[in-house]
């Protein structure tokens, strides 16, 4: 079974088992989770806007995308609505949807005043309830495929993150050369903002939908993280992480299709309890040292997936 | 350029900038009848506060948001999280609204800043994640739509607004200079990609806003991806092609000055010089161009714009189609968003066009498109400004190389 369906499975098995009939969603990465669809990244979250519905029933799909291309084969044409500048289309889009109208419990993974009065509307008998948590529990624990996206996107961000901290000239100008070294690599998209002050790089990208990312410091220390990175095992709750944590400023969180849970710091995480299967971002930073690896939680050591160009 | 009038010397006023958008937003408010504004969506942060948005995935502007608290009879805005360094702001710790444990802080210091307007008072609210529903955040506070307050604030645009736009325009319209001189047969997207972006960093614009668009037109709509239109596929994700002498290359890219976008639009071809079928698009678009710049006076209701640009291609355009994709539309506006009001010629329909008017502040991108079925077309975008007799370019100013301009 190709990636996108194994991960529309794991979607559709999680939101049925919470009683969820409907999902209405608009946030990309969940978009990209359930339909595999590539479309146009843009920088930024949107306002909440019904962009994909899935009955959790039928597994019906349908996408807001003008377009088939980057749509895969399983969507088809009539289960593609075009771009719309129009609250009416919507409304009339959504009522024609199978399922809604009868719906008990409709999923939302965000939510908007306006976007709120119009889903009462569709689902008049409907409880709407939020469930990206819902979806971020289906997501926590990666297929072998999705860690090798991960992989692939870290050779991208090291890519960036080697031309940065090779660079002569001044932050702007390393930036400048991460950012294009990056391109040339296979990700015109970043994850978060790259980061280049004197000698810290930090640089992530997108791509294919999945996050990879590399912090380093230029004769840092190699072992800033170590002890970090070792206490992410199976069973590790956010107090292990906290000992085990350099004194500073440190975040280990999920790291897949972009930004995920589990969020772990000082403040936060309680009762987070990592598994195998998890990939996450650790990083800390102690002064003028920075140091982010990408990991993935296994049942023994964990594996470090990003890597360091030479 | 009928209209036209001299462009004024745009220079960016940040300080200007944050007093006359702040006193514009309080007076809305009022207007609203809303006792506090609490606002997540970034560019509605960014309208409030000056705290601009990051340039980064979804994922991560989400986890990392900050929070803008605008209350009626407060002289600055309030910021929880973001950089609040040189920010005229009440600055507060960060929250992280997409978590469960954020949220409750969210919760906890909305209760402290709202005072008595978290109970029963009426306040606006652009969105909420799952985080802050099952948190109950505002559960008791009358909640309106805060994109209704903003949307009327930013549809008219301040001088230094204008002098955003016009700034993001220019340097991104520079950056593509360099880029058109990469495109030769042989390369590949992301190699322009890449010297656009690197191009975009040397122009001090470090917030792409887009994954930059250098799609490869088939030259019948029958030999592109299929559309719900039946019309042309337009802007796609389109990996990473190789591009050879002749092809038809559309080009659309956005990037942020002072949290303000661009939007750059043009056609190249690839390694030699536009055929004569392909000249003829660019000077039926051009034909559209000066009729709907011509159209572009305050009073004058969206729909006679559109027919204006309509009227222009109708000798070449016997379905009476209008020359515009259908999917889009004849002008969107531009500002801390890369498409916001005004909206000419969208599916909203007729009624819609003939019941609005433009009006002193408004900004216009301009995008017609023409089309013939085998030969290709031509595409560009420019924007303007509505003034009190006419309109001034933003940016502006950048050939329309490989074709060339009658004479």
């Amino acid at each position: 079974m190709s990636l996108h369906l194994q991960r529309r499975t794991r979607a559709i098995d999680a939101l049925a088992a919470a009683g969820i009939d409907f999902l209405v969603c608009g946030r990309q990465d969940h978009i990209n989770y359930i339909t595999g669809a590539h479309q146009l990244w843009t920088a930024g979250a949107r306002p909440f806007g019904p962009v994909c519905t899935l009955n959790t029933a039928t597994s019906e799909i349908f996408l807001l995308s003008t377009w088939d291309e980057g749509v895969p084969d399983d969507i088809d044409l009539d289960h593609l609505h075009g771009i719309t500048w129009s609250g009416a289309i919507i409304y009339q889009r959504l009522v024609a949807t199978p399922g809604i109208a009868e719906a008990n419990r409709v999923g939302i993974d965000a939510w908007s005043p306006g976007m709120a009065g119009l889903l009462s509307a569709v689902a008049p008998n409907a409880e709407i309830v939020p469930a990206d948590d819902i979806l971020a529990q289906a997501r926590r624990t990666k297929l072998p495929s999705e860690v090798d996206a991960i992989q692939a996107s870290c050779a991208v961000a090291a890519a960036g993150a080697a031309a940065a901290l090779a660079h002569p000239g001044s932050d702007a100008q390393r930036l400048a050369a991460g950012v294009e070294a990056m391109a040339l690599a296979g990700s015109s998209t970043p994850a978060a903002e790259p980061r280049v002050e004197g000698p810290i790089v930090d640089f992530s990208s997108i791509r294919s939908h999945y996050e990879g990312g590399l912090g380093r410091t230029a004769n840092g220390d190699p072992e800033l993280t170590a002890g970090l990175i070792a206490a992410c095992v199976p069973g590790a709750t956010a107090e292990d992480l906290r000992r085990a944590a350099p004194d500073g400023e440190w975040l280990v969180r999920g790291c897949g299709m972009g930004y995920e849970p589990p969020v772990i710091n000082t403040r936060y995480g309680k009762g987070e309890v990592l598994e195998a299967d998890i990939v996450l971002s650790v990083g800390a930073s102690i002064g003028a040292d920075h140091r982010r690896d990408i990991v993935l939680v296994t049942e023994t050591t964990p594996e470090i997936l990003s890597l360091e160009t030479a | 350029m009928n209209s036209a009038t001299a462009a004024p010397v745009l220079e960016l006023d940040v300080g200007r900038l944050r007093r006359e958008r702040y006193a514009k937003l309080q007076a809305q408010m009022a207007a609203d009848g809303l006792d506090a504004l609490v606002l997540l969506h970034g560019p509605h942060v960014a309208y409030a506060t000056d705290c601009l948005p990051e340039a980064a995935d979804a994922t991560h502007v989400a986890a990392n948001r900050p929070v803008a608290v605008v209350l009626a009879d407060e002289p600055q805005p309030c910021l929880l999280g973001g950089d609040p360094d040189g920010l005229d702001v009440d600055a507060h710790p960060a929250v992280w609204p997409d978590i469960d444990e954020g949220a409750a802080d969210l919760s906890a210091q909305l209760d402290a800043i709202l005072g008595q307007h978290a109970h029963g008072g009426r306040v606006g609210i652009d969105l909420m994640s799952g985080a802050m529903l099952r948190t109950g955040v505002l559960s008791s506070a009358e909640i309106a739509d805060a994109a209704n307050t903003l949307a009327a604030v930013k549809l008219h645009k301040t001088i230094d607004e204008l002098a955003c736009i016009h700034q993001a325009q220019v340097r991104t319209s520079r950056a593509m200079a360099t880029v058109q001189e990469a495109l030769v047969p042989g390369v590949r997207r992301s190699e322009l990609a890449a010297v656009f972006l690197r191009r975009l960093r040397e122009e001090g614009i470090d917030a792409n806003m887009i994954d930059v668009i250098f799609q490869p037109m088939a030259r019948r709509m029958a030999d592109g991806p299929r559309t719900t239109t039946g019309h042309l596929a337009f802007p796609t994700w389109s990996g990473d092609p190789v591009y050879a002498e002749g092809d038809l290359i559309w080009v659309d890219a956005g990037s942020d000055y002072h949290g303000y976008a661009s939007d750059f639009g043009r056609t190249w071809v690839v390694g030699r010089p536009p055929t004569p079928a392909e000249q003829r698009c660019f000077e039926r678009w051009l034909a559209v161009m000066d009729a709907t710049y011509a159209a572009i006076v305050p009073g004058a209701t969206f729909a006679e714009v559109c027919a204006a640009a309509t009227a222009a291609d109708a000798p070449h355009r016997p379905d009476g189609d209008p020359p515009w994709m259908p999917h889009f539309y004849l002008v969107h506006g531009v500002g801390v968003e890369s498409a916001e009001m005004p909206f000419l010629g969208t599916d909203n329909g007729p009624d819609f066009d003939a019941a609005h008017t433009l009006e002193p502040g408004m900004v216009m991108v301009l995008e017609p498109a023409i089309w013939e079925d085998g030969t290709g077309g031509y595409r560009a975008e420019e924007i303007v400004a509505v003034t009190d007799n006419g309109w001034i370019p933003l940016g502006g100013g950048h050939p329309y190389d490989p074709f060339e301009m009658p004479t």
